[in-house]
């Protein structure tokens, strides 16, 4: 067993654990805060797939940014004195058998597709090359895309601004 | 460790995210899901670049993977700041009642 | 060669440029500028085109016979398969001459309008009218392809009938011009059949039908041999445009439009209804005149329409007492003297009787438009006499061309009434001749009459007419002059074999309008030196034959009406002159003959279809009215109880479904959501069994 797989190994326990306690907690905070772990974890996984950069991004982009503005959110709407009520589940049973068989579904169809693999991945640098690619191919989705968080940060000030005038 | 791994730690991963999202009365919660679901996505991406031959550059998938993160980002401010409207106007963010679409 | 494309594409647009201009803002041109330069404006045009069809002529001219002909194409028209029209030009000797007349002739009387129609209120819109009519005469004669002829044979009747009704106010005017519009659309008719024939039987057998004449002309041998019902393509293809020619031009039995075509103003009568438009049949016989030749029986039915015309319009015009009426009548059979000249295969003496007669005729109505408005708009000839006093210039003019209009020696007419004559006489058919003949004395005979009776004699109107009478302004008289010379002098131009001339214009037409005893397959009789001369005796022999006829109805028309007014008056008193009198005077009931045979029982026609309406029609109507509401109340009763009640019974399951479905409609997207993964989930399992 190589160290790469013990570490995917321990990445995997490590995120369908944190992810449960995410998804089963009864306290909306503990929730936002383990979010955080399972951010991380997929970090780790991206390193593993030689994904550096992508790690950093998501770290940083991820876990720095999107788990604190759910922190505050968590913070600024729930009434945290009382978590049984912030945080209960409903449609338990449609939520089990939709889950259910969705994963069922998921896990057929990656087994029973041949995929066509490479020999062995490669590890290296890569963020000079994604920087490449950026500004190269895929330069008018950049372009979009941050466009896009613009409109998104605009029109988010904009929706909680207009209900402040009422 | 194989392709398939990577997939079935991903489609983990998409399950609970999709639990979150059809159970969870908090719309922060739901939230949550929807991260964990498009991290489920971008771990496929990640993998399928790692593992498979690509036509054009071995990275795309990591570009769909960063293309991920950041629609995250942008679809968490937008969704944290109808939270925050909803809760100005209802003082609650209880997804099971804010049904002003029932028919 | 490049002066002529430029100048015929020019002329036809130049009148229709001052028509467009005269008619969108003459209005206001004259309001501002006042009559005479709205009358300069229209009179431009035609002067201008003028020039450039006499210096074409003169460039033509300088080319050799054989090449005188001149093409130009503007543009594709229709393009439908093997139907492919050209707007396309053509220029050759014959369409020079028409040129020559239209707008020569046109210049003068557009001048000569200038005071003949002073201080009409709708002076603009004349010269619009003639300057639009201008434009669609150039285009029919300089049309290389019957399409392109056609349009403008239409835009003459337009305006013939917009110039009759030029005064529109009056009901009789405006009735005149309805009459010339829908009878010329009688002929029109012919014209497009003739057309469709040609079209259908060409691209049965040409891979391309351009309808252009020298297309035609190449095809005219190969078309002949196809029949119609046993009857000769080329036949019926003829007899076809000789209808739309009646209609035109004018013959029996659709004549009935040109004397009460008088309506309009005079100078109209004198372009339009007398020197131009209604010479474009014979034009378009001279113009076709290859497919005419391979068409015999229909050269004989012209040549006896036109002899036929010619008699019986001469005979109208001789108990006429309105001198327009008799100048319109004269013109009817003049122009049966050119489809005589026509239908014998004298085609080049009936377009050279067209040249002449433009210009007589032309110059007898400016002379009677003249006279007519210095006395005060009187028409009726028995309240005129002895104006020659009073107006020498236009009364001398109009002596001239009488004079030259009755075929005296060394006039226009002479020359080509008489060729016309003679080759009718050579035309194996006597009765033709004859015809002709008599109405030559007769023409004399009555031109005479209005002469004597409008110029010479006492005057028989009221004093105060009289003593306002006067000489017309210069841009008057000048026109009628020029065109008095004209008429005593063209007749030069076709002095025949035996009287020691050259035929020049026939020459010059030749290579373009070949008549039919010079034609390649005409057999020409050998004479001996004997009947050479015996011929020629013969044609010395019909020429005095009728001068000396044609001089004598005159004497006869000075005794009655100058020397013995009694003699005249005792031979009316008879009851059976009277009764001649009268017949001709009501131009032999014909008008009442058509109103009882075609415009009565149409009448009836359409008061039996009204009654018919009113009884049948409109009962039905009201019957099924009824019908329908029963129909109505019992259709009524079946909705409310059954439709009703189905449509109920609908309205009542969807609320129940409607019930039981919103259960659904929570408004809970999560369970939207986790509904929607179910079944992806489960189409999915489906399609991977059935896939596998």
């Amino acid at each position: 067993m190589h160290v790469p797989d013990l570490f995917f190994m321990f990445f995997t326990i490590f995120v369908l654990v944190t992810a449960s306690i995410v998804a089963f907690s009864s306290n909306m905070l503990h929730s936002a805060f383990t979010l955080f772990f399972v951010l991380f974890g997929m970090a780790g996984f991206y390193v593993l797939l030689g994904g550096d950069f992508v790690a950093m991004v998501q770290l940083m982009v991820y876990a720095g940014g999107v788990n604190v503005l759910l922190i505050f959110g968590t913070m600024l709407t729930g009434d945290i004195a009382k978590p049984e009520i912030s945080n209960l589940s409903f449609q338990g049973i449609l939520t089990f058998f939709s889950g259910v068989s969705f994963m069922a579904v998921l896990l057929t169809v990656f087994e029973k597709t041949e995929w066509t693999l490479l020999e062995k991945g490669v590890r290296e640098p890569t963020t000079a090359e994604l920087g490449k690619l950026l500004l190269k191919d895929y330069i008018l989705p950049f372009e979009v895309i941050s466009f896009l968080l613009l409109a998104a940060m605009v029109g988010s000030v904009l929706i909680v601004l207009q209900r402040e005038k009422d | 460790m194989g392709l398939s791994a990577y997939l079935m730690v991903s489609a983990g991963l998409f399950a609970l995210g999709m639990i979150m999202f059809i159970s969870k009365k908090n719309t922060i919660g739901i939230l949550m899901g929807v991260e964990l679901v498009l991290n489920s996505a971008a771990l496929n991406f990640m993998a399928f670049s790692y593992f498979t031959p690509s036509k054009g550059n071995q990275l795309d998938g990591q570009i769909f993977a960063i293309f991920i993160i950041l629609l995250a980002a942008a679809e968490a401010v937008v969704a944290l700041g109808i939270a925050i409207a909803a809760y100005k106007e209802y003082n609650h963010v209880q997804a099971d009642e804010l049904i002003s679409l029932k028919g | 060669m490049d002066f002529i494309q430029t100048s015929i594409t020019i002329i036809p647009f130049l009148p229709l440029l001052g028509a467009l201009v005269l008619g969108l803002f003459g209005k206001k041109i004259q309001a501002a500028l006042g009559e005479n330069m709205t009358g300069i404006i229209g009179c431009a045009t035609p002067v201008i085109a003028a020039v450039l069809a006499f210096s074409s002529f003169f460039v033509l001219l300088g080319m050799e016979p054989e090449q005188r002909i001149v093409r130009v194409t503007m543009a594709t028209w229709v393009s439908v398969a093997e139907f492919s029209v050209d707007w396309a030009f053509r220029y050759d000797t014959l369409t020079s001459m028409m040129l020559m007349i239209i707008t020569g002739v046109g210049s003068l009387i557009h001048i000569y309008s200038m005071g003949y129609m002073h201080k009409d209120e709708s002076f603009w819109r004349f010269f619009a009218y003639i300057n639009l009519f201008l434009s669609a005469m150039l285009m029919l004669v300089l049309g290389d392809n019957l399409l392109i002829m056609f349009l403008g044979w239409e835009g003459v009747g337009l305006c013939s009938y917009l110039l009759i009704g030029f005064w529109f106010s009056n009901y009789d005017f405006a009735t005149a011009g309805k009459k010339a519009f829908i009878v010329n659309r009688i002929g029109d008719l012919g014209f497009i059949v003739g057309m469709f024939l040609l079209v259908l039987y060409s691209s049965l057998n040409f891979d391309i039908v351009t309808l252009s004449f020298g297309e035609l002309e190449e095809r005219a041998l190969t078309l002949s041999q196809f029949t119609i019902w046993n009857w000769p393509l080329l036949e019926v293809v003829s007899i076809c445009f000789f209808i739309g020619a009646m209609g035109k031009s004018a013959q029996i039995p659709l004549y009935i439009w040109l004397p009460d075509a008088m309506a309009g103003p005079t100078p109209v009568s004198a372009l339009i209804h007398a020197a131009t438009m209604v010479t474009a049949g014979v034009y378009m016989i001279g113009r076709m005149f290859f497919i005419y030749s391979l068409a015999p029986e229909a050269m004989e039915f012209i040549a006896l329409i036109g002899a036929l015309t010619c008699f019986f319009a001469a005979t109208v015009g001789m108990a006429q007492m309105d001198i327009k009426k008799v100048l319109a009548y004269s013109t009817v059979s003049q122009l049966g003297y050119m489809f005589l000249g026509m239908g014998v295969g004298s085609f080049s003496y009936g377009l050279f009787h067209l040249l002449t007669h433009a210009a007589f005729k032309a110059c007898l109505f400016m002379a009677a438009g003249s006279i007519i408005v210095a006395l005060h708009h009187e028409q009726d000839m028995r309240k005129m006499g002895g104006v020659l006093k009073k107006m020498p210039i236009t009364g001398y003019s109009f002596i001239a061309a009488t004079f030259a209009i009755m075929g005296f020696p060394g006039t226009s007419g002479f020359f080509s009434k008489d060729e016309i004559l003679e080759g009718a006489f050579l035309s194996g058919h006597p009765i033709l001749w004859a015809l002709g003949f008599v109405a030559a004395g007769i023409t004399s005979f009555y031109m005479w009459r209005a002469v004597f009776m409008t110029f010479y004699g006492e005057y028989r109107g009221d004093e105060e007419t009289w003593d306002h009478c006067h000489e017309q302004p210069k841009r008057t008289v000048v026109p009628i002059a020029i065109l008095a010379i004209a008429a005593l002098l063209l007749g030069f131009l076709n002095v025949p074999d035996y009287l020691g001339g050259s035929e020049l214009f026939s020459h010059y037409l030749e290579p373009f309008v070949v008549n039919l005893n010079h034609q390649a397959n005409y057999v020409a009789p050998v004479l001996t030196e004997a009947e050479h001369h015996r011929h020629e005796m013969l044609e010395w022999g019909l020429m005095i034959g009728t001068v000396s006829w044609s001089l004598f109805t005159a004497f006869l028309a000075w005794f009655l009406y100058i020397k013995s007014p009694q003699t005249r008056e005792k031979i009316m008193a008879g009851s059976s002159p009277q009764a001649l009198f009268t017949l001709l005077a009501n131009k032999y009931y014909v008008d009442e003959l058509y109103d009882t045979v075609v415009v009565e029982p149409l009448g009836k026609l359409y008061r039996f279809l009204a009654k018919f309406d009113q009884k049948v029609v409109d009962g039905a109507v009201n019957g099924a009215g009824h019908l329908g509401r029963i129909f109505g109340q019992l259709a009524g009763l079946f909705d409310a109880k059954i439709v009703d009640g189905m449509v109920n019974e609908t309205a009542w399951f969807t609320q129940i479904a409607g019930r039981g479905m919103s259960v659904l409609q929570s408004g809970r997207i999560q369970a939207l959501v986790g509904s929607s993964l179910l079944l992806i989930s489960g189409v999915a399992t489906l399609l991977m069994l059935y896939l596998d």
